[in-house]
């Protein structure tokens, strides 16, 4: 027969199967059964066994309660859920078992704890689903009590910019593609419940924001539902939704941020680090979002980089704005435990110092200069004043990180409190005074009053004195040079001092709770403040660096031209030396939209690539950027397909990925996209390459509408010609002077195409043995003096380019099939044999026509 | 296009002053950037290693050197600069010498790379031992750059005369910081270790000012502008509220030179005379513009100094030009503004403290001209001359008559001295008064981890107090010097004092002076007659007289010649 607590803990086991079950027993939280195995081998604690029951032992594994976050942190990362049991009542006033139950389960989107979140990265818990062919999109952040939603069909791009960590879909809904993180199903829920769900929450004017748009409906009951089943008290911190712009930001999808190397990722330097001088945690944050979602809207752009023209420009502002918002804390998650009812005490003053700061920096906004994103925010930013108010008059100016001694509220706030601190004070100074009294009544000189955390309070005497030690003096223990004595009349007054404390602590907890009460009602108006810091913040940072590193302020254009002069990659800037980056110049206009880029490998034809990008997406998100002048037309997509993963091992798939990139650009490509295409073809054969890569070239040159801006980089030198038969085409080349044996890169972009491909000379500065190097410039030789003999890549391709000559009146049956290829609705496995089979019908030379 | 280099005929190079060009890391520096801005860059950046000793990396995007003439620019006596020794007298570029470039390669591993514009690659060439090692092509953008590496690592009997790193780094932010203020039209980027400096190079000098020392004090700099006969004085002057222990805050430009005048100095300090208690300095930042044939820049080997024509009527100017601006100044409190002093850039705070003359690039040459170099410690050393009170104004300040002058002291500042050198004295015997029955304070959190810090530093001034469970402490006896206040109030006002006391480094002269601060009379306390003697009295028998324990001033004058001078008496 096993224990009470075992069957008690059986029984919600049982209910959470899927969860690790993180059981409270006094102060650790131990785990049972297959749970416990592998959360020994997973954070690498301690696996024993309990006995529960007679004959029966439990493997069990249990860590501190005050360590208890990091831990699920970890458990989580690893792809688990924990469900976090507690007590639900004070053991020592429960006669028998003590009631427990889950209070929450914590999972990869809703885990809140400081302990598990990186300071500048939200976990996002997001909802896809349809209704009716509408796509309904809703993302939070748990941590900080943020909710978007989202109704247009850009679902693939919007997960992308939030990559958030767990996903709820309806049931038998399959994964979006890219997305690879936790994936929930869920039960469907009906549009009239969810309804009421929503208005339940956010109130009936939510249902007006969503204006009845089912798919969003549903989708915000769904995460409601999956957080009342989770995580219910965060719903406290979920005070208002809002809608993402999706219609007006700038697409960029999750590879080609990657890529660009836009977001940090493990050793690599990224343009956010580069970026970030940020002083806040929600600066931070907000610059993330800033940099995956650009804007295309000209108005709201242009308020943005006049803000941060106003910060460049005024230096002695700046300077005082930062250092103002370098004492604000995480306001946003505070905010967010002040809603979940998990705010501390140092919290409490962390919001205070905020809200002091949010006063401070308004009159420094109010200038009539003060550009109009920063000077709209003065009226959110005056909301501080009330919530400050009451702050600074219940708080007191330090209070400690946890309640066990109070001294949390101020002094003249709560006359009861008053009165129990006098009555602690009282007892306090009675037990001090006990010293003279007895040392009067027992003669000893140096009888001391004393205090320990075990004992509590003694009188203390000295060895030598033990003589005189009267005999209602009851020894407690023996030190070294002495002893310690309590006595009846010590022990009662340190009982009514313990009483008094008691007291105290807890009216101070009544008054605290109220606050945060107070608190929780203004809850958007918090909200509201700390996001008004953060766009401060940001437009600071990007003012800062700007003037550290030398950006200009981009002119956005209507039109479909643009303008680099001297432009820089900024990240790439930032690792090299000082001032040695080779700027160059860009230019596209009406007639001029494709640029076939040549040069041999390690000349720095991808960086020139990815700087353009760069310099596009960082005009686009607000920031200046690194040119000495630039002008820059709206673009609504970067579109990149980089040989970003030259996976020989992975041979074939590495193709298909760069087919299903390019097909998609080729799809969703608009004359006011950026097309960046690096080495396309090249995880084939030769051949194969060359002839997909022009395919490609022509198909973007044709597109109806308009070309989109297109830079194709290619150590393939035979597709210069190409560039030269296609009118809006034109090509340049990464120039190299040659010394003979060495050659110098000059990292210059010029026009014209490249000569040759100088792959031997770069094998020799990658350091491939001299013996190689060697035998290659011979068998080099020997190949460019036997031209007709045998036959040279460009002589070859030269009859494939004639067929293709045939090709081009109209569509082939390749380009036909190629378009008529509905990417969403294949499948990896239908793709690849579809891919396989068009690439049989171009080297097997079947009719094609 | 970058300038052709040549080598100076033999008598030209014969009249050029020209001795140890480089001492140290900061001399590098100097000549280095002098080159950068002779090139015209627009941008420079100065990154150091070790405070420079093992690495410093400068860059500018100026009109580099040809590839071809890299291996001349380190000859001696090779520029670009000048030709005749008749364009000696009329220079108008920092560098005209030829000597910077092969003396910093005889002292140390120099890289340089260079590309000018129109120069479709770079070069870059090593030397060591002033010994040209190869020369390569590299990509890299216009302008140059220099980096020196190890310097008089092979000079050992020179080496031996570098400070620590972080001092020479000092030195060199110090000089960066002065060339930032000379040339706000260009951007300097600086870093040393965690050290950084920006400025943005817009041209504005309060901008460059800000960024040195900080916003809120580049916001209350004010501003000097005076045109006489074709010279021009301009800058800011920093109000009198902004001061220091010595001159290093006074720094001085002519055509974009930095010079040591100790005449321009002394008519700066001159203008501020009455406005700050004496052994204090103001900030100015002062830029002369004077026609070139009217200054003679070949007359010192570090270019530190130039020969004026008329020196007398640009002294007299500079002392005009900076009168005028301190009359156009708001009416601001004679003393430090404590407020603003707990601001001050960790830069600026640093050189407040740090830099009292003695490691200045310049100091050898002071001393060597046998001219005064004032140290902090002696003028605060100076003894009080004898004062009759007068009366107390505005119940916190002592007016007193001097032999030359009126003086005033802060109450509490005067007595917080007293308070804290009788203190110190006090501790070799500590007395302690104990108190008639313990008494239980309470203290909030960070006040009780303050007492475990300091427990036996309170034991040696005669405190003794210990921890009473809870948030409470016991107090059984206190120093008689705390005063008469209750013992709660006295523990109170010594917690928040010495929780909020950032200024004094040691531990444990923070507890002195905290105890000396809060047991001092305070402002707005009405003292007899006999009170302010006594007070006068015990002030005249400290070390330092002259300054509170922090540092603030305990006394101002007026002199007699400055009222008659208001009353029109002169």
């Amino acid at each position: 027969m096993s224990t009470p607590i075992r069957q008690q803990y059986l029984a919600l086991k049982e209910k959470h199967r899927d969860s690790i079950l993180f059981f409270r027993l006094g102060d650790f939280y131990e785990t049972f059964d297959e749970d416990a195995e592998l959360v020994s081998n997973a954070l690498g604690i301690v696996l024993t066994s309990k006995p529960m029951g007679k004959g029966i032992r439990v493997p069990l594994a249990g860590v501190p309660f005050h360590s208890m976050e990091t831990h699920v942190g970890k458990l989580v990362e690893l792809g688990h859920k924990v469900a976090i049991c507690e007590q639900m009542a004070d053991p020592s006033s429960v006669k028998g078992l003590v009631p427990r139950d889950v209070v929450r389960i914590v999972t990869a989107g809703t885990i809140t704890n400081e302990a598990a979140l990186l300071r500048d990265r939200p976990s996002y818990l997001a909802v896809l689903l349809e209704r009716d062919s509408n796509v309904g999109f809703v993302v939070a952040d748990i941590a900080t009590g943020d909710v978007r939603f989202s109704e247009i069909d850009q679902a693939a791009l919007e997960i992308s910019s939030f990559n958030p960590a767990e996903l709820l879909v309806e049931e038998e809904s399959i994964a979006p593609p890219g997305f690879d993180s936790v994936l929930v199903p869920r039960p469907v829920i009906h549009f009239a419940v969810a309804q009421k769900i929503v208005a339940k929450q956010f109130g009936e004017i939510a249902l007006e924001i969503i204006s009845a748009n089912q798919a969003v409906t549903v989708a915000l009951g769904q995460l409601i539902q999956y957080l009342e089943e989770v995580y219910p008290a965060s719903l406290g911190a979920l005070q208002r939704i809002r809608p993402l712009a999706s219609d007006t930001i700038l697409g960029i999808d999750r590879r080609t941020l990657t890529n660009l190397d836009v977001l940090p990722s493990e050793n690599k330097h990224s343009l956010y680090a580069v970026l970030n001088k940020t002083s806040t945690a929600m600066g931070a944050r907000l610059l993330r979002q800033w940099l995956t979602r650009p804007l295309r809207d000209a108005k709201l752009l242009a308020e943005r980089h006049d803000s941060v023209e106003w910060a460049f420009n005024n230096q002695i502002k700046r300077a005082q704005l930062i250092s103002l918002l370098k004492q604000v804390d995480d306001l946003a998650r505070i905010c967010g435990r002040v809603g979940a009812g998990a705010v501390s005490p140092k919290d409490l003053s962390s919001l205070r110092k905020g809200l002091l700061v949010a006063c401070k920096v308004v009159p420094h906004l109010e200038e009539p200069l003060s550009p109009k994103l920063l000077s709209n925010l003065v009226s959110v930013l005056n909301d501080a004043n009330i919530p400050l108010s009451k702050l600074e008059k219940i708080l007191i100016t330090d209070p400690p990180s946890n309640f066990d001694e109070g001294g949390v509220i101020a002094d003249g706030y709560d006359s009861e409190l008053d009165a129990l601190r006098f009555d602690v004070k009282e007892a306090r100074g009675f037990l001090a005074n006990l010293e003279v009294k007895e040392q009067e009544r027992t003669g000893i000189k140096n009888l001391k009053v004393g205090q320990n955390k075990i004992y509590g309070y003694y009188l203390e005497v000295s060895a030598s004195n033990i003589n005189k030690v009267p005999k209602d003096f009851q020894r407690r223990q023996t030190l070294v040079g002495g002893e310690r004595y309590v006595t009846e009349e010590l022990k009662l007054h340190e009982a009514r001092l313990i009483t008094a404390l008691d007291r105290l602590v807890s009216r101070e907890k009544e008054i605290f709770e109220k606050l945060v009460v107070f608190l929780k009602d203004s809850l958007e108006d918090l909200q509201g403040i700390s996001e008004a810091l953060a766009t401060i913040d940001v437009v600071l940072s990007l003012a800062e660096i700007a003037v550290i590193k030398g950006y200009v302020r981009p002119v956005c254009i209507e039109g479909t031209e643009l303008m680099i002069e001297r432009g820089r990659h900024p990240v790439v800037e930032d690792i090299q030396p000082v001032g040695s980056f080779v700027s160059n110049d860009c230019f596209f206009v009406e007639k001029k939209r494709i640029l076939v880029l040549t040069g041999p490998n390690m000349s720095g034809k991808s960086t020139y690539l990815r700087q353009v990008a760069l310099i596009v997406l960082m005009a686009q998100m607000g920031s200046f950027v690194p040119a000495e002048h630039a002008e820059l037309p709206f673009v609504d997509r970067i579109f990149t397909r980089i040989g970003a993963q030259d996976d020989l091992a992975a041979g074939q798939s590495t193709f298909m990925v760069e087919m299903l990139e390019t097909a998609q650009i080729l799809h969703q490509a608009t004359s006011r996209s950026l097309v960046i295409l690096d080495e396309v073809g090249r995880g084939t054969s030769t051949f194969d390459g060359l002839a997909i890569a022009h395919a490609v070239l022509e198909s973007l040159h044709e597109h109806p509408g308009g070309a989109p801006i297109t830079l194709f980089a290619t150590h393939y030198h035979e597709l210069t010609t190409v560039a030269d038969s296609l009118a809006n085409a034109e090509n340049a080349h990464v120039t190299v002077q040659d010394e003979g044996q060495e050659i110098v890169f000059e990292h210059r972009i010029s026009p014209g195409p490249s000569d040759r491909s100088y792959g031997v000379h770069v094998a020799k500065l990658a350091g491939l043995p001299n013996e190689v190097i060697a035998r290659a410039e011979i068998l080099l030789s020997q190949l460019e003096s036997l031209p007709k003999k045998i036959p040279v890549q460009s002589e070859l391709f030269r009859s494939e380019l004639e067929k293709f000559e045939l090709l081009r009146t109209k569509d082939s049956h390749l380009e036909q099939e190629l378009n008529s290829l509905d990417i969403n609705l294949l499948t990896p496995l239908e793709a690849l044999n579809k891919l396989s089979e068009l690439q049989k019908k171009v080297s097997d030379g079947e009719p094609r026509i | 296009m970058s300038p052709e280099i040549h080598l100076l005929d033999r008598d030209v190079a014969a009249r050029i002053a020209a001795g140890e060009v480089i001492e140290r890391p900061a001399s590098v520096v100097r000549e280095v950037i002098d080159n950068s801005i002779d090139a015209g860059a627009s941008r420079i950046s100065i990154i150091l290693e070790a405070g420079g000793l093992s690495e410093i990396r400068i860059t500018d995007n100026g009109s580099g050197i040809k590839s071809d003439q890299i291996e001349l620019a380190f000859h001696r006596h090779a520029t670009s600069k000048i030709a005749t020794s008749n364009d000696l007298r009329t220079i108008q570029t920092l560098g005209f010498r030829g000597e910077a470039l092969p003396a910093i390669a005889a002292a140390a591993e120099v890289e340089i790379i260079s590309c000018t514009t129109g120069q479709s690659v770079g070069v870059s060439a090593h030397f060591a031992g002033g010994e040209l090692l190869d020369t390569a092509k590299v990509p890299t953008a216009e302008g140059t750059t220099l980096v020196v590496r190890n310097l008089f690592e092979h000079l050992p009997a020179r080496k031996k005369f570098l400070g620590s790193a972080s001092a020479e780094g000092r030195q060199i932010t110090s000089l960066v910081s002065h060339y930032a203020l000379a040339y706000p039209g260009i951007a300097f980027s600086f870093k040393n270790g965690r050290r950084e400096i920006h400025t943005s190079g817009d041209g504005a000098l309060r901008h460059a000012f800000s960024s040195v020392y900080g916003a809120d004090d580049g916001e209350n700099m004010l501003q000097i502008s005076l045109q006489e006969g074709g010279v021009d004085v301009a800058g800011l002057a920093g109000p009198s509220s902004m001061n220091r222990a010595n001159r290093s805050g006074i720094s001085i430009f002519i055509n974009g030179r930095w010079v040591q005048s100790p005449r321009l100095r002394f008519a700066v300090a001159e203008a501020y005379q009455s406005q700050l208690p004496r052994g204090r300095f103001p900030v100015v930042m002062l830029k002369l513009s004077i026609p070139s044939e009217e200054v003679d820049v070949n007359v010192h080997p570090a270019k530190a100094e130039v020969r004026l024509r008329d020196e007398r009527e640009i002294t007299s100017m500079v002392f005009r030009a900076l009168q005028n601006a301190l009359d156009s100044a708001p009416p601001s409190p004679f003393f430090l503004d404590r407020s603003k002093d707990m601001n001050v850039n960790p830069l600026l705070r640093e050189r407040l403290t740090a830099e009292d003359g003695k490691n200045s690039v310049f100091s050898q040459l002071e001393t060597k001209e046998g001219l005064p170099v004032q140290s902090n410690r002696i003028s605060q050393r100076e003894l009080l001359p004898w004062l009759r009170v007068i009366g107390q104004l505005a119940t916190t300040y002592i007016l007193t008559e001097g032999p030359d002058a009126l003086y005033l002291l802060d109450q509490h500042a005067a007595h917080e001295r007293v308070r804290y050198e009788s203190l110190l004295k006090s501790t070799k015997s500590p007395s302690s008064q104990a108190l008639f029955e313990p008494v239980v304070v309470n203290l909030p959190a960070e006040h009780l981890e303050i007492l475990d810090e300091h427990k036996d530093n309170f034991k040696l001034l005669g405190f003794d107090i210990e921890s009473f469970g809870g948030n409470a402490c016991i107090v059984r006896a206190l120093p008689p010097e705390t005063g008469r206040l209750d013992t709660v109030t006295i523990i109170h006002n010594l917690f928040e004092k010495l929780s909020g006391e950032q200024r004094l480094s040691d531990p444990f002269d923070r507890v002195v002076a905290s105890v000396a601060c809060h047991s001092s009379v305070r402002a707005g306390k009405k003292l007899s007659m006999s009170e302010m003697e006594r007070l006068i009295e015990d002030l005249h028998k400290t070390d330092f007289p002259r300054t509170c324990p922090h540092g603030r001033p305990t006394l101002m004058q007026i002199e007699i010649e400055k009222i008659e001078r208001q009353f029109l008496r002169r």
